[in-house]
């Protein structure tokens, strides 16, 4: 008889928020966060049975100390690059884990303290050496061009775009207006006042054509996301949130972190984009279109990471999303909201895990002044062309 | 793919600071060819056995038809904008005296795009303007890949 396979759930959330916690250790840090995510759950540390660590040391802990630090003893344990990009990918091994019965209760933990280290933009900067990786920088640094720091490829990235599809520049401070009106909502958000086109065209250019509006905001924090079996999520405190379908990272000669495949920054090919079978099938899966999904939450490094997402996933067509955001579509009372709680541009970068906590609280009705009305289902989306469709 | 007049790069100084070991790739023996190229005052790529089709960046499989076998041939050093950034911060020490600097894009006419900063610190980059790969010869003597506009002198 084949195994039965059952669905997955998150059934708690806890943060410490985002901001500069300097003088807090990252165990200090996930351990607030671990027990208001055991609280929101109404389960204990002790069922708590897999572990997944997104950003290791040196910015926050490496599995083996996490678990011993905080008092877990699992039997699934794992990690991921110290990237942001990983943030889905790590939920899904978690899901992985639990349909496949090597864990009943896994947390997922992200805590980092960017404020430990030197800023982007200084020479101090730990992950500076990526440029001189073998194969390249994963964001294209490549030092001897004088192409350094992430911003780099997706300021190239979005110059070519913008000329492909002969789109005006200043359209792309969408964006972050529309993030920063919804952050206006959200406690935890770093910046929550609003701009203004005037205020977003007068913000200096770190690498041209970006501007610093169009960047995300570094910030230390701690999240941490239970998830459990459908089955059992139905006995704890909070309604389920539960995994519908999901799909990973793509990647190869015609990936790149910014920019859709066939820009031909940093891919071996140019062409016009158009989604394929596969980037679709995580809404065949999940039994919905993109016309069905009530908010959208993709990675913001950089702003023009949200256009790219919208067409990566065919919300819109190739060269449209700056005009599909352009009229409040995305905004909280349009028919597709995005990055609700302000994003990485206006909450601070969490890499993604503020957005699930966002789409927790939405789905559950617990997102106060930035509910969006009737919402049943939510979607993570990246550039690179994983996804996460939640359904409550 | 060219006569040997139409294959040398121009060789210039570095006009920032520091040397070209801090900056080129520490792991990387595959592209040794490359640089070594460029001291030479050509641009050297991998082309594809099977399709015969110039690449980068360096690497032991082909991208467009996947087989493993590879030369090293020369390129034609020029090329078109494909896209462009301007800096207006130094991240990097060696470049920091150049601030404001642009980085390029370039398709080349033999396919690829390689990376490489503007040379030219009065010329306004335009997408599709033609440029021609210049070598830079940094403080250590090392080369490094850059790009000249076409209508500079060569």
């Amino acid at each position: 008889m084949a195994a039965r396979r059952h669905g997955v759930a998150i059934v708690g959330v806890g943060t410490v928020g985002f901001g500069t916690f300097t003088d807090s250790s990252s165990a200090t840090l996930a351990n607030a966060a671990l027990e208001r995510a055991l609280e929101d759950s109404g389960l204990s540390r002790a069922d708590v049975d897999g572990l997944l660590i997104q950003i290791g040391s040196p910015r926050g802990l490496d599995y083996d100390a996490a678990a011993r630090l905080l008092a877990l003893n699992v039997r699934f344990t794992s990690q991921t690059w110290s990237h942001g990009r990983f943030g889905a990918t790590v939920m899904q091994h978690a899901a992985l884990a639990l349909t496949e019965g090597l864990a009943d209760v896994v947390l997922c933990l992200a805590v980092f303290r960017n404020s430990a280290f030197a800023k982007i933009g200084t020479a101090g900067f730990p992950s500076f050496g990526e440029g001189l990786r073998e194969g390249g920088g994963p964001h294209a640094e490549t030092h001897w061009a004088g192409l350094a720091a992430p911003i780099g490829g997706a300021a190239l990235a979005i110059q070519r775009y913008l000329h492909r599809y002969g789109i005006d520049r200043e359209k792309l401070g969408r964006v972050a207006i529309a993030q920063r009106r919804a952050a206006a909502g959200n406690p935890l958000a770093v910046f929550s006042k609003e701009i203004d086109a005037d205020e977003y065209a007068r913000s200096p250019y770190v690498v041209e054509p970006l501007r610093v509006l169009d960047c995300s905001v570094m910030v230390d924090t701690a999240v941490a996301v239970i998830l459990t079996t459908s089955e059992r999520a139905r006995d704890l405190r909070q309604r389920p949130v539960c995994l519908l379908a999901y799909q990973g990272i793509r990647g190869g000669p015609n990936e790149f972190v910014f920019g859709q495949p066939g820009l031909g920054v940093n891919q071996a090919e140019i062409f016009d984009y158009s989604p394929d079978k596969h980037v679709m099938s995580v809404f065949g899966k999940a039994g919905l279109d993109p016309g069905e999904i009530g908010t959208l939450h993709c990675y913001d490094g950089f702003a023009p990471q949200v256009l790219w997402t919208l067409e990566r996933f065919g919300f819109c067509g190739p060269g449209e999303a700056a005009d599909f955001i352009g009229d409040g579509r995305i905004e909280l009372t349009g028919t597709l909201p995005v990055n609700t709680s302000g994003g990485h541009l206006s909450e601070g970068h969490s890499n993604g895990w503020g957005h699930t906590l966002e789409i927790v609280a939405q789905l559950r009705g617990q997102a106060g002044p930035r509910q969006i009305a009737g919402c049943e289902t939510a979607m993570w989306g990246t550039t690179i062309g994983d996804a996460i469709i939640y359904g409550i | 793919m060219g006569s040997d007049n139409d294959l040398e790069l121009p060789i210039r100084q570095f006009p920032g600071r520091g040397n070209a070991a801090d900056v080129l790739p520490h792991f990387s023996p595959d592209e040794k060819p490359f640089f070594a190229g460029l001291a030479g005052a050509r641009l050297v790529l991998q082309a594809c056995t099977n399709c015969k089709r110039p690449r980068f960046p360096v690497a032991p499989a082909c991208p467009y038809c996947l087989a493993s076998g590879f030369e090293w041939s020369n390129v034609r050093p020029r090329g078109v904008v494909h896209s462009w950034a301007r800096y207006h911060r130094g991240y990097l020490p060696e470049f920091a005296p150049l601030v404001p600097y642009v980085v390029l894009a370039v398709r080349l006419l033999d396919g690829p795009v390689l990376f490489g900063r503007l040379a030219d610190n009065d010329v306004e980059p335009q997408i599709e303007m033609p440029v021609h790969a210049i070598a830079e010869r940094w403080a250590d003597g090392g080369h490094v890949l850059a790009f000249a506009c076409d209508q500079e002198a060569r």
